[in-house]
C-alpha cells in the first residue's frame, strides 16, 4: 500500500466532485427558497415555525461538527485526521448560521409567546422571567454564542493550520488544552442556546437536561453528515490511501455511542419528569405522548434508538462503509423526526398536522448550508497534511488492521476504481 | 539426533522483544499455515487475537447474558409490583414500565458483565495449575517485558525440525522447545 506521509495531496477528481455536490446543493437551495417564499406569502405564521425547524436542524450540524472537531483535537485518534477537513468546513459554516438566523428574529413575535407584552403583563411567571426572556437580551445572547463559537473555532483552526503548514508541532499542547475548554464551553453555551431557541417556545416549561440533549443530538447530526461525506470521498486520494476498515469501525463506534447517549439523555429527562409528576412539568410530555405525537414518540424509541443501535452492535456492519453510510443517512432522517417532535407541538398542541413547509424549510436551509459548506471544502486537501502523530497513528492502526482484515475477510485497503 | 529417541514436546516457543515483532511473527506463522498456536504478552497487542486465528463465541454468550438480565430485571419488578406486593404509588399503573427501565438496564449490564468475566475464565480453562509453557526458561518475563509465540505440537503442520527452522527464520531473541 502506497502511503506517503510527506506528500498528502488530492487526486484530480476531488475538486470536480465537490463542485458537483455544490451544484446539487445550489439547485436544492433555489427550489427550497422559492417554496419558502411562496409559503411566507401564503401563510407567514407557518413559514416562521417551519423555518425555525429547518434552521435548528442545520445549526446543530454546525455546532455538532465544531464539538467533534474539539474532541478530535483532544483525543487525536487516527479517525480524526481523516475527517478533520470535513469538520473544519463545518466550523466555517458558523458565521453563515448567524446570518440565517435573521428570519427568526423577524418571526420572534409569531414564535415566542414571551415577546407579547400584554401576555407577560398578565402572567406572573413570564413576568418573573422577563429579565432573561426579552427581545434585546435574546439578540445579545444570540450574537454572543456565535462570536464565542466562531472565535474559538477559527482560532483553533488557525493554530492547526500553522502546525500543518510549518510542520512545527510546538503548538499542539495549546490546541489540546484550549479544545478541552472549548468542549466545556460548547456544552454550557449550547445549553443557553437551546433554552433560548427551543425551550422558550413553551416558556412555562423547564428542564435542565434539555441543553445536553440539544448538544448531543447536534454531535449525532454532525457525525452523521461527516460519515456520509467520508464514505462519499473514500475512493479519492488522499483518503483512499489512509482509510482502513478500522477507521470506519471507529466512526461506527462513535455513532453507536452518540446514539446511546442521545437515548440515555432523552430517557433521563422523561423519567425525571414522569417520576416527579409535577403539574408544571408534565404538560410538555402530556401533549407529546397523546395521539399522533405519541406515535412519533414511540417511533423515536424504536427507529432513532433501537434499530440503529442493533445494527451498529455488529462489528462487521461498522466496518462496512456502505452500511455505515446508510445508518448515518437513516440517522439524519431520525434527527428530523426528533426535532419535529420537540419543536412542532409547541404551537400545534394536541392537534397533529404536518405542513409541506416543514419539509421545504430544512431543504432550503440545507441547500444553502451545503453549498456554503462545499465552498469551504473547495481548494483544500481532503485530510490533515502533516501532523507529528500521523505516522505513529497509522503504524499502530495498520498493524492491527491487517490482522483484523484477515479475520473478517475484507480488504485492508479501500479498493481502487470507485472514483466518482 | 534421531526423532524417535526424543520425548514428545508441547511445542516450540520463540521469544520477541516487542509487541510488533510478535504480531509480525504471528502473522507469518499464520500465513505459513500454522493454526495451533498461542501468543503471550505482558500488555494487550492490538490485532494479535485475530492473527492467531482466535475465534470465540463469547460475544454471543454476553449478548444472551444481557437478554437474560433484561428479562430477569423486568420480570422481577413485574412479579414484585404487580403480583406479589401490588401498591398504589401516586395513582400510577401497577405495571409502570418507565420506572422499571433503570433497574432493567442495570441488570442487563450486570448479567452481561458477569457472563463476560465467568465466560472468559471458563473458556480459558482457568484455573490451570500446571501449564507446560512455564517449563521454558525465561518465560516469566511474559508478564513483564517479553513477547512469546508458541506453536503447539498438535498442529497438523507441526514438524519439530521444520517448525524450528521456520521460527528461527523469524529472528527471535530466543528459541526453545517446550517440554511437557
Amino acid at each position: 500500500m502506497a502511503r506517503n506521509f510527506n506528500t498528502i495531496v488530492n487526486d484530480e477528481n476531488v475538486q470536480p466532485k465537490i463542485s458537483g455536490l455544490q451544484k446539487k446543493a445550489i439547485a436544492v437551495a433555489v427550489v427550497g427558497v422559492a417554496l419558502l417564499v411562496v409559503g411566507a406569502i401564503s401563510d407567514s405564521d407557518q413559514f416562521y415555525r417551519s423555518y425555525l425547524l429547518g434552521y435548528i436542524y442545520w445549526v446543530i450540524v454546525s455546532i455538532g461538527m465544531f464539538s467533534l472537531y474539539a474532541l478530535h483535537n483532544v483525543v487525536s485518534g487516527a479517525w480524526g485526521f481523516t475527517i478533520r477537513r470535513f469538520l473544519e468546513a463545518g466550523v466555517r459554516t458558523l458565521p453563515l448560521m448567524l446570518v440565517l438566523f435573521v428570519p427568526i428574529i423577524f418571526g420572534m413575535h409569531t414564535l415566542y409567546e414571551w415577546t407579547h407584552t400584554d401576555v407577560v403583563a398578565k402572567d406572573h411567571i413570564l413576568h418573573q422571567k422577563a429579565p432573561y426572556l426579552n427581545e434585546t437580551f435574546f439578540i445579545i445572547r444570540l450574537v454572543f454564542y456565535f462570536v464565542l463559537w466562531s472565535g474559538l473555532g477559527f482560532y483553533l483552526m488557525k493554530l492547526n493550520r500553522q502546525i500543518e503548514e510549518n510542520r512545527d508541532p510546538s503548538k499542539l499542547g495549546r490546541i489540546q488544552k484550549l479544545s478541552a475548554v472549548t468542549l466545556l464551553l460548547i456544552i454550557l453555551s449550547g445549553t443557553f442556546a437551546a433554552v433560548d431557541w427551543m425551550m422558550s417556545l413553551e416558556p412555562h416549561w423547564f428542564s435542565t437536561i434539555y441543553g445536553i440533549l440539544f448538544v448531543s443530538g447536534g454531535a449525532l447530526s454532525g457525525l452523521a453528515v461527516t460519515i456520509w461525506l467520508l464514505v462519499k470521498f473514500r475512493g479519492n486520494r488522499p483518503l483512499s490511501d489512509f482509510l482502513v476498515p478500522r477507521i470506519f469501525h471507529d466512526m461506527g463506534t462513535l455513532l453507536f455511542t452518540l446514539t446511546m447517549f442521545w437515548a440515555y439523555i432523552s430517557f433521563s429527562q422523561f423519567i425525571i419528569i414522569w417520576s416527579g409528576n409535577v403539574a408544571e412539568e408534565t404538560p410538555w410530555y402530556a401533549v407529546r405522548m397523546a395521539n399522533e405525537w405519541g406515535t412519533i414518540g414511540w417511533g423515536l424509541v424504536f427507529l432513532h434508538f433501537a434499530l440503529p443501535w442493533a445494527i451498529l452492535l455488529s462489528k462487521k456492519a461498522k466496518r462496512n462503509p456502505q452500511i455505515l453510510s446508510a445508518v448515518a443517512i437513516w440517522m439524519l432522517a431520525m434527527r428530523f423526526m426528533d426535532l419535529y417532535w420537540l419543536i412542532a407541538p409547541a404551537h400545534l398542541r394536541s392537534t397533529f398536522s404536518f405542513h409541506w413547509l416543514d419539509i421545504a424549510a430544512p431543504l432550503a436551509v440545507g441547500g444553502i448550508w451545503m453549498a456554503y459548506y462545499c465552498q469551504q471544502l473547495q481548494g483544500k486537501t481532503l485530510m490533515t497534511v502533516w501532523d507529528p502523530r500521523l505516522q505513529d497513528a497509522w503504524h499502530r492502526i495498520g498493524n492491527a488492521d491487517a490482522a483484523d482484515s484477515a479475520y473478517f475477510g475484507d480488504s485492508p485497503t479501500v479498493k481502487e476504481g470507485i472514483h466518482g | 539426533m534421531e526423532p524417535a529417541t526424543q520425548p514428545p514436546i508441547y511445542g516450540l516457543m520463540a521469544e520477541f522483544a516487542t509487541g510488533e515483532a510478535l504480531l509480525d511473527a504471528t502473522q507469518r506463522a499464520s500465513n505459513a499455515g500454522y493454526r495451533q498456536m498461542d501468543a503471550y504478552s505482558p500488555v494487550p497487542v492490538e490485532g494479535i487475537a485475530e492473527a492467531i486465528g482466535f475465534k470465540t463465541k463469547l460475544p454471543w454468550g454476553v449478548f444472551c447474558g444481557g437478554l437474560t438480565g433484561a428479562v430477569f430485571g423486568m420480570g422481577l419488578q413485574y412479579w414484585a409490583s404487580v403480583i406479589y406486593y401490588p401498591m398504589n404509588i401516586g395513582g400510577r399503573p401497577m405495571f409502570s414500565i418507565p420506572s422499571f427501565i433503570p433497574v432493567t438496564f442495570e441488570t442487563t449490564v450486570l448479567f452481561s458483565a458477569l457472563t463476560a468475566v465467568f465466560g472468559m475464565i471458563i473458556l480459558n480453562k482457568l484455573p490451570t495449575p500446571y501449564h507446560p509453557v512455564f517449563n521454558v526458561q525465561g518465560f516469566d518475563r511474559a508478564s513483564t517485558d517479553r513477547y512469546f509465540l508458541a506453536i503447539e505440537a498438535t498442529d497438523p503442520k507441526f514438524n519439530r525440525q521444520r517448525t524450528w527452522e521456520f521460527l528461527e527464520s523469524l529472528k527471535p531473541e530466543n528459541l526453545a522447545e517446550v517440554p511437557h
